[in-house]
């Protein structure tokens, strides 16, 4: 069945079930790899992606109950060539390792600072908490939000 | 039908059984040896006097990266090495990911080798052409080559103030002699070697751009899945699949070697369809299994003499002598990779030929795989290596190559195979379970006697006889750095259902945890600190005791915080030598933090210091994950922790501090990927005792729940 969503302001025409998650249309139907598989049951976060602005497990996400919500993936962050102070923040601390949870670090970051301009060290852990990184870049992370905030 | 190790045979495993990992490296480089006179593929326009260079026409350098990028930073780190001796601008070099194919040679990406195993092969490659591109310039300008220099990808006449780019360069260069052996630069001359240059995997990896294997799309691809039996060693009695073939979006169902294979139109339908599977499993040998129970038989067998597979001195026998014995027992627990990437393979088996794609660690070795599954021949495999996202070892092993293969043989599209993640945590290669015993000669002051042995499943053959000899079975204890006069290390292997495969840094993962514990064992008993016994023991080492004073100076930089405590451990692998200090504190209900990391290496010349920073800051959570967490549970042959919830890695907000001091490295670059992970765990266990007086001896740390 067609089903209507909107990414990145666009709307896009979705031919799935309304109960396949938003991970699997965009990754299988729509050819947008940006968001990653990691685990199916919400537990490592690598497929996070942005609704309404804010983090969320695709993965859990059916395409059904997402109308009229703003979509926002990795390949959505950068403006035309510009990239995001988070994704620029990524690139000067060489925070990626093997990359594969990096487009839901940079995401969870963007948002985080969008919502939080201030946040202290508990606030970022909360955010930050929910995304596995499995190559041991916790710590470049912090750098990089520190550097976002200009500290 | 599981898989078996990619990276090298069997018997060249056996071969280099005298030897352990050093032996396997060897055999590696020699086999590149042989190969060091390739066909170099085609590439058109460009200079190309090796397979691994190409200068272009438009100034492009492009790099043939012949390893897995798995996160390590290959695809800028061997790049360098052509760059510099080229003398190329940097922001003009782009890397270029080979198929599989033996014009690279050795493609395998393990043993901390892509630096030290390329060292001479890539630099070479790079001087090559620069000196074609000078004696190109010196033809042009009726000079001798002597009097032009290079300058950051131009050719450079002083005296007459001529310069030239070098792909103006390239079609004069072309028609030059290749020089066999080109001189290399001084050391005191590098300009890219040795400096933090930008990185050119790091954008896409941010961005969404960069394709790892479960990231490629074909025209028509299909998705399967597997319903695995959970018991190693079982097998399929009776399964009901009409539900799931009458799904919409299902293609087909049928049984496989390692199940029942379900192929759908998309990944999620094929999860579901999976689902509605009823089968009944036989346990067959994994019947009554457990993790305990292993547990049990490695430390019966630690009671009882194994293989002696080093010794030095009158070895054991010097237990004998005057003095206090001490002897302590460690055990330690199956491991599993999780990389963050799931375990996939996309196979498209047409007209006698077969391409995959896929994240892999030995591109080779899955051709090489892929071709006997098929009865074809290698060079009807055509292997496109992608972005890993994240190997540890795990992506050596053909198993998700050999099921793609079985499956997309039926159809004439791609299919792409995907591992959910409960079925890479049950179905892992895992690092053995290890018990180990250390039996010690305390006098003088100092340990002057150690009897030490390993008992593991081995790796790769779980399931060998129990007299087979696993050569990186007890890696990490033999050679021991420590100048005990006599020593002796045993191995002996206890053979189960539950397969094994190389685990970031392998043996070194549990030797290193056993002995660096039982160190802090004996310094308590002789009533010394664990670093002066360390010390003691190290003269005559001069590598590994300036880490450990380095870590020592570091660490004590920073005050100790109230209710906190530290702990020491060194350990030399794949070439390079480590020391940490782990500091941790103790939380409410019991649970143990890492608070911070002091970390010194000294990994030889270091071509990109922050890309080993990174790699030691990673390896030190890779490390700590396991001494914490790290645990795979066994009942009735099968695992049931399969799940991030039930096995646990460390979160963002548990990630110590870390700081490295990178040694100002001598001769030859050493290993980087693996080398932080050993010296962590007994760091922790190390710190542990420190704070409350108990020894660990047993792994994991972190209480559950």
């Amino acid at each position: 069945m067609a089903i209507e969503l909107q990414i990145h302001g666009r709307k896009v025409t979705v031919d799935a079930p309304a109960a396949m998650p938003l991970l699997w249309a965009l990754r299988d139907v729509l050819g947008m790899t940006g968001t990653k598989y990691g685990c199916g049951i919400g537990a490592c976060g690598a497929c996070t992606v942005l609704v309404d602005g804010k983090p969320a497990r695709s993965c859990l996400l059916p395409i059904g109950e997402l109308q009229g919500r703003e979509i926002t993936t990795i390949e959505g962050l950068a403006k035309d060539a510009e990239l995001h102070p988070a994704q620029q923040a990524w690139v000067e601390c060489s925070v990626p390792q093997c990359g594969w949870c990096q487009p839901a670090q940079v995401l969870t970051a963007a948002s985080l600072l969008a919502q939080d301009p201030k946040p202290d060290a508990a606030a970022v852990d909360r955010a930050m908490d929910g995304v596995l990184c499995r190559c041991g870049t916790q710590q470049r992370i912090r750098t990089a939000l520190k550097r976002c905030l200009g500290s | 039908m599981r898989g078996h190790i990619g990276l090298v045979t069997r018997r060249q495993l056996l071969l280099a059984g005298g030897l352990g990992g050093a032996g396997l490296v060897l055999g590696v480089w020699a086999w590149r040896k042989r190969k060091r006179r390739r066909i170099v593929p085609d590439r058109g326009a460009a200079l190309a006097p090796s397979a691994f260079v190409a200068v272009e026409p438009d100034d492009t350098v492009r790099v043939w990266v012949s390893r897995s990028e798995i996160g390590q930073g290959v695809w800028t780190a061997l790049p360098m090495l052509v760059a510099e001796e080229l003398d190329a601008d940097w922001d003009m070099v782009q890397p270029v990911q080979p198929l599989a194919d033996d014009a690279y040679g050795q493609m395998g990406t393990a043993l901390s080798s892509s630096v030290r195993s390329l060292w001479l092969e890539l630099r070479t490659a790079g001087a090559m052409a620069r000196t074609m591109l000078v004696a190109a310039a010196a033809e042009q300008w009726s000079c001798r080559a002597e009097e032009c220099t290079t300058e950051r990808g131009f050719v450079v006449h002083a005296s007459s103030g001529r310069r030239a780019g070098y792909g103006s360069l390239v079609a004069l260069a072309k028609q030059q002699r290749a020089p066999e052996e080109p001189a290399l630069r001084a050391r005191t001359d590098f300009r890219i070697l040795g400096t933090d240059a930008a990185r050119k995997d790091v954008r896409d990896k941010v961005t969404g751009a960069a394709r790892f294997g479960l990231d490629v799309r074909l025209p028509g691809m299909l998705r399967a899945v597997i319903l695995r039996c959970p018991h190693f060693g079982g097998r399929l009695v009776r399964s009901d699949t009409a539900a799931a073939r009458a799904m919409a979006g299902v293609v087909d169902v049928f049984d496989h070697p390692n199940g029942i294979a379900v192929v759908a139109r998309d990944t999620w339908t094929a999860m579901q369809a999976r689902l509605a599977i009823t089968a009944e499993w036989a346990q067959g040998a994994g019947a009554g299994v457990t993790s305990e129970g292993i547990a049990a038989r490695l430390r019966d067998a630690a009671a009882s003499p194994g293989t002696t597979v080093w010794s030095r001195g009158r070895g054991a026998a010097g237990l004998a002598s005057t003095g206090t014995r001490l002897e302590a027992g460690y055990a330690l627990p199956y491991l599993a990779h999780a990389t963050m990437e799931p375990i996939h393979c996309t196979a498209w088996v047409h007209e006698g030929r077969c391409e995959l794609w896929v994240s892999t660690q030995s591109p080779q070795a899955m051709q090489q795989a892929a071709a006997r599954a098929l009865g074809i021949a290698r060079d009807r495999v055509v292997v496109h290596p992608m972005f890993v996202g994240g190997g540890f070892g795990r992506r050596v092993m053909d198993e998700e190559v050999l099921e793609a293969v079985a499956i997309a043989r039926r159809f004439d599209v791609p299919v792409q195979l995907v591992w959910s993640r409960e079925d890479d945590l049950q179905h892992d290669f895992y690092r053995p379970a290890a018990h180990h015993r250390i039996d010690a000669l305390l006098a003088d002051g100092t340990i002057r006697a150690w009897h030490h042995r390993v008992i593991a499943p081995a790796v790769v053959h779980h399931d060998a006889g129990p007299d087979f000899v696993c050569p990186v079975g007890a890696e990490g204890a033999t050679d021991l750095a420590y100048g005990i006069p006599d020593a002796a290390v045993e191995y002996r292997h206890v053979p189960t259902v539950v397969p094994t495969g190389f685990w970031r840094s392998v043996g070194h993962s549990h030797t290193a945890f056993a002995i660096e514990c039982f160190l802090d064992e004996a310094a308590t008993s002789l009533r010394t600190t664990p670093f002066a016994l360390r010390r003691g023991l190290l003269q005559g080492q001069p590598r590994q005791l300036a880490v450990l004073d380095a870590v020592e100076r570091l660490a004590a930089r920073q005050p100790a915080a109230g209710g906190t405590a530290r702990g020491i451990a060194l350990h030399s692998s794949f070439g390079s030598h480590v020391a940490m200090v782990a500091e941790v504190a103790r939380e409410a209900r019991g649970r143990i933090r890492v608070t911070r990391v002091w970390c010194a290496a000294d990994a030889g010349f270091v071509v990109h210091p922050d890309l080993v920073r990174a790699q030691l800051e990673g390896a030190i959570v890779f490390g700590a994950t396991a001494a914490l967490h790290g645990r795979i549970d066994i009942q009735d042959g099968a695992v049931t922790n399969s799940t991030h919830l039930s096995n646990p890695l460390l979160r963002f907000s548990e990630a110590p501090q870390v700081e490295v001091e990178l040694l100002e490295g001598a001769g030859e670059p050493g290993g980087v990927g693996e080398i932080g992970v050993p010296p962590i765990a007994p760091a922790i266990a190390n710190a542990l005792a420190a704070l409350d007086g108990a020894r660990r001896r047993e792994l994991p740390l972190q209480p559950r729940g």
